[in-house]
């Protein structure tokens, strides 16, 4: 069996011409065909008050699709040698055409990408990441008796990828670093409670934590201690960018991926180029924010990366395709073709979604609310893209009082609400801009894919909170 | 020589005496149909997933690492094993034996003989959806997805454990749209089976689309307090979440009383000043084809049934083997489907309601995911109903939140029982003292 490899650039180049042979042989029978590579390894640091573990997992397979002008057919496999490529592209090109339309237009774009080297990983010694979990830890528990217990978890992830059709021959080699601070307190009624701080970082970056943000965290956990579950109804609220990323994604972004509106299962498809939010009301998604989880170069379907806004000053633009629904629709194919790994589909999905920024200080916007709440916190969320409702549940709440933060927590925050009202009642969208919400997507509790969320603050009247 | 066989070979050569290899090789079939019935993607495809553990003891501390194998190259699982021995010299925990070799005698049904890697077979299933959905007056079915597996799992280790186990598992999804006019709101079923017969279209199509219309014709929820029952697939994820597991499952694990968050203590209530039934909570792995039974846990450890908690008090901690000799006790094998004793209510009975107590119960979350470790939860309500004396109004959106170790506390559960994937127990949990808030 001749396995195949990924170690150099002839490697790439060699694979590169193999697929295309292959491409070319399946293209004369079949309108449209194409073959992605994926190679992914992890390694995985976790660490608590008892035990520690490294783990390193890998994984490495290939699949075939080809469209017959009406459906795709795809074929995949975990033992990527060319007898077994081989074997597959010849039974998908035994398949009948069904129809002949051309997909694919434009010119050859033959290029490899790669993340930037800067804090590369790799370079470093597993001792020194292990010792770096180790110690963020132990600074972490010095500071506070209060504090039981606590998971540090460093995850490095590599993932080259190769996607080769008649018009693309494309690699990418993406790293990430994933670090996840997470201390536990118990309250005096007993109850057990811990705060989810998560970074990422293209290097090990991701991983620098100074003693003042331990301090800020130990402070952030005496609150908690404290915190009280908030009386549910309308507040006048300040949304942290962890959370306005949050709103975009699960309430807004999920209705714009083009395969739930073909289907007929997002309101959003009655609204396209109306006005359902205020001008200063832009949300956008894009996978070329380099320092963001789930950034790339080139999608699943071998879309190059772009911005893709989808609300554009208020009113709904543009939706995240996938090339089905790109093609059955007639619109662009955006870079959000994304599959889970090589033995699943790829669906039209999200990648850094955020709202972008708007013309308020952060400073004045906290000055002009009298009794609100600020929302921030790592939380989680569901859509429901036919009847626009919001779920959003998990982050903490803090009291705003004549424009300043009071001492006054809430633990176990969730928003609800009908989305078009919530849009219309931003009243304000910050200057300021980051994207530091790092974790996981799922279309519906399955196809999970890195993500992350991001975007201004927003001052949100009427906001229902649960 | 199978990659196994190599891996067995090399680790010899290596005098490294403490293993495991876990193998998984799936054959998938999936079909996604989208609107009209139309296919839009069949997949087909093998894929294999092969894990090493090794393991090093160090004076008094044990280390070990996982390593993933993608390729039956000798060389490149030598390198691989040379990296798993030093990674796991960097892990110094306290020492906990490899379990020994157990002979499973309860032995349960996992695997559907006759579930193919033929598309056919799927196809039959949609059709009869399809056919299902045209029957039923302004529906529409606008996607559905099955997505098949067969599996065969092989665990070996140094202690001589060589289990094998085959396995189908089949998930299932649906949309359903109902309309008015120009009106449209939609159900989304999602379940996993371990037989094709077990799906049965014309029930699932007929349960589902009425519970669209009822979302179609809902109002939006309002603020309420009260008793709130949970019944069909919101009984189901309260006590086997999707993503998570069920914080009172949760303080059962002998990890979390190890890392000394675990809040129950042994023969001790698990809740103080309960007013309604006392729950029983049985972890039972081997009930035949359910989707979370499991033949054996990760350290080859045979699935047995455990008593976590009885009438209230918190009776034994579901162990694997690290964490049973970390606390001293016995593993109990795999964590399998949630068994939860009948109440002392009838179904009748707990749905009682007048205008003046009105009721509300819930039958589909959007998504629950309560915090494990403090029982808060907030979950949108896809769709319920408010009953108040014979009126039943379908509602929609709004937050169920609260604290599960405060609801139990006045809770009444179903004499009626029912399966389901991951849970088996009372058809309806009736709580007296819940708070929803509206929109």
């Amino acid at each position: 069996m001749s396995e195949i490899k990924l170690s150099t650039k002839k490697d790439i180049k060699d694979l590169k011409i193999f697929f295309s042979n292959l491409i070319r042989k399946m293209n004369t029978n079949l309108p449209y065909s194409d073959i992605l590579l994926i190679k992914k390894s992890a390694l995985v640091i976790t660490k608590d008050k008892k035990t520690i573990s490294i783990d390193n997992t890998a994984d490495f397979g290939l699949k075939i699709r080809v469209f017959d002008g009406e459906m795709f057919h795809e074929r995949f496999t975990s033992k990527p040698d060319k007898e077994t490529i081989n074997s597959l592209a010849k039974e998908l090109s035994a398949l009948p055409t069904k129809k002949r339309i051309k997909i694919e237009k434009g010119k050859i774009i033959n290029k490899n990408f790669y993340s930037s080297k800067k804090n590369d990983p790799s370079k470093l010694s597993l001792k020194i990441k292990v010792d770096t979990c180790i110690d963020v830890f132990k600074r972490l528990m010095k500071k506070s008796k209060r504090i039981i217990n606590a998971r540090i978890i460093y995850k490095e992830k590599i993932d080259e990828r190769i996607f080769v059709s008649e018009k693309k021959k494309l690699y990418q080699k993406v790293t990430g670093c994933n670090f996840i601070i997470l201390p536990i307190i118990i309250t005096r009624e007993g109850e057990s409670r811990y705060h989810y701080h998560a970074r990422f970082a293209q290097g090990f970056g991701a991983t620098r934590f100074t003693n003042t943000q331990v301090n800020n965290l130990v402070k952030l956990m005496h609150k908690i201690i404290k915190a009280k579950k908030i009386k549910p109804g309308k507040y006048d609220c300040i949304l942290h960018p962890v959370v306005t990323g949050l709103l975009a994604h699960e309430s807004f972004g999920h209705g714009m991926e083009a395969d739930t509106l073909y289907k007929g299962r997002a309101l959003a498809s009655k609204y396209l180029n109306k006005k359902i939010a205020p001008s200063y009301v832009t949300i956008a998604d894009s996978p070329t924010h380099k320092n963001t989880n789930g950034s790339f170069f080139f999608d699943d379907e071998g879309c190059l990366a772009d911005e893709t806004v989808m609300l554009k000053c208020g009113k709904v633009n543009q939706p995240l395709t996938d090339l089905y629904s790109a093609i059955k629709m007639n619109i662009p194919k955006t870079a959000n073709g994304r599959c889970e790994s090589y033995d699943h589909k790829a669906y039209a999905r999200m990648t850094a979604t955020y709202f972008k920024p708007g013309k308020t200080p952060k400073s004045k916007m906290f000055a002009g609310v009298k009794n609100g709440i600020y929302i921030f916190g790592k939380g989680g969320g569901m859509e429901d893209p036919k009847g626009w409702g919001v779920q959003l549940h998990g982050m903490l709440g803090q009291e705003i009082k004549n424009g300043k933060l009071t001492n006054k927590l809430y633990y176990g925050v969730g928003i609800t609400g009908y989305l078009p009202e919530i849009l219309n009642n931003i009243k304000a969208a910050s200057t300021n801009f980051e994207i530091p919400g790092t974790g996981f997507c799922g279309k519906g509790h399955k196809e999970w894919v890195n993500v992350a969320e991001g975007g201004c603050y927003l001052l949100i009247k009427n906001l229902e909170l649960a | 020589m199978s990659i196994i066989d190599t891996t067995k070979a090399i680790l010899k050569q290596k005098q490294i005496s403490q293993w495991r290899i876990i193998q998984k090789i799936s054959q998938k079939n999936n079909i996604y149909l989208t609107k009209e019935g139309a296919i839009e993607n069949i997949t087909k495809g093998q894929r294999t997933d092969v894990n090493l553990t090794v393991y090093k003891k160090q004076g008094n501390s044990i280390g070990d690492s996982t390593v993933s194998l993608i390729s039956d190259d000798p060389e490149y699982i030598s390198k691989k094993i040379d990296e798993a021995v030093f990674t796991a010299s960097l892990v110094k925990n306290p020492i906990f034996n490899l379990a020994d070799e157990e002979k499973i005698i309860k032995k349960v049904k996992l695997f559907d003989k006759n579930l193919r890697l033929d598309e056919k077979q799927l196809l039959k299933i949609t059709d009869a959806l399809k056919r299902e959905t045209a029957k039923i007056k302004n529906t529409k079915l606008v996607q559905a997805e099955l997505l098949t597996n067969i599996n065969n799992v092989k665990l070996i280790t140094s202690k001589g454990i060589n289990h094998n186990i085959q396995s189908t598992d089949i998930f299932f999804e649906a949309t359903f749209i109902a309309y008015k006019g120009k009106h449209e709101q939609e159900h989304v079923v999602m379940k996993n089976f371990r037989r094709l017969k077990d799906i049965k279209p014309q029930q699932i199509a007929k349960k589902y689309a009425s519970y669209a219309h009822d979302v179609l014709n809902s109002t939006r929820t309002k603020h309420f307090s009260g008793p709130v029952l949970l019944s069909n697939d919101a009984i189901q994820e309260f006590f086997n979440p999707e993503l998570d597991v069920c914080p009172l499952i949760t303080h059962a694990s002998a990890r979390l009383k190890y890392m000394g968050v675990a809040r129950y203590q042994l023969n001790k209530p698990i809740i103080e000043k309960m007013t309604g039934d006392k729950i029983t909570i049985i972890n039972n792995p081997l009930i035949d084809y359910n989707i979370a039974s499991q033949q054996f846990d990760e350290d080859g450890i045979p699935a047995k049934k455990t008593i976590l908690i009885k009438d209230n008090i918190f009776k034994s901690h579901f162990a694997n083997k690290r964490y049973a000799d970390y606390l001293n006790i016995k593993p109990t094998g795999p964590l399998g489907v949630i068994e939860v004793k009948p109440g002392s209510k009838s179904i009748k009975q707990l749905y009682k309601s007048s205008k003046e107590r009105p009721i509300l119960e819930i039958v589909a979350f959007s998504s629950y995911s309560p915090e494990g470790l403090s029982g808060n939860f907030t979950v949108e309500i896809r769709l319920g109903y408010l009953y108040k004396g014979k009126q039943r109004i379908p509602i929609k959106g709004g937050m169920f939140t609260g604290n599960i170790f405060e609801l139990i506390k006045h809770m009444h559960l179903s004499k009626e029982i029912a399966e389901f994937s991951g849970y088996k127990g009372p058809r309806v949990i009736r709580f007296e003292q819940a708070v929803v808030s509206g929109i």
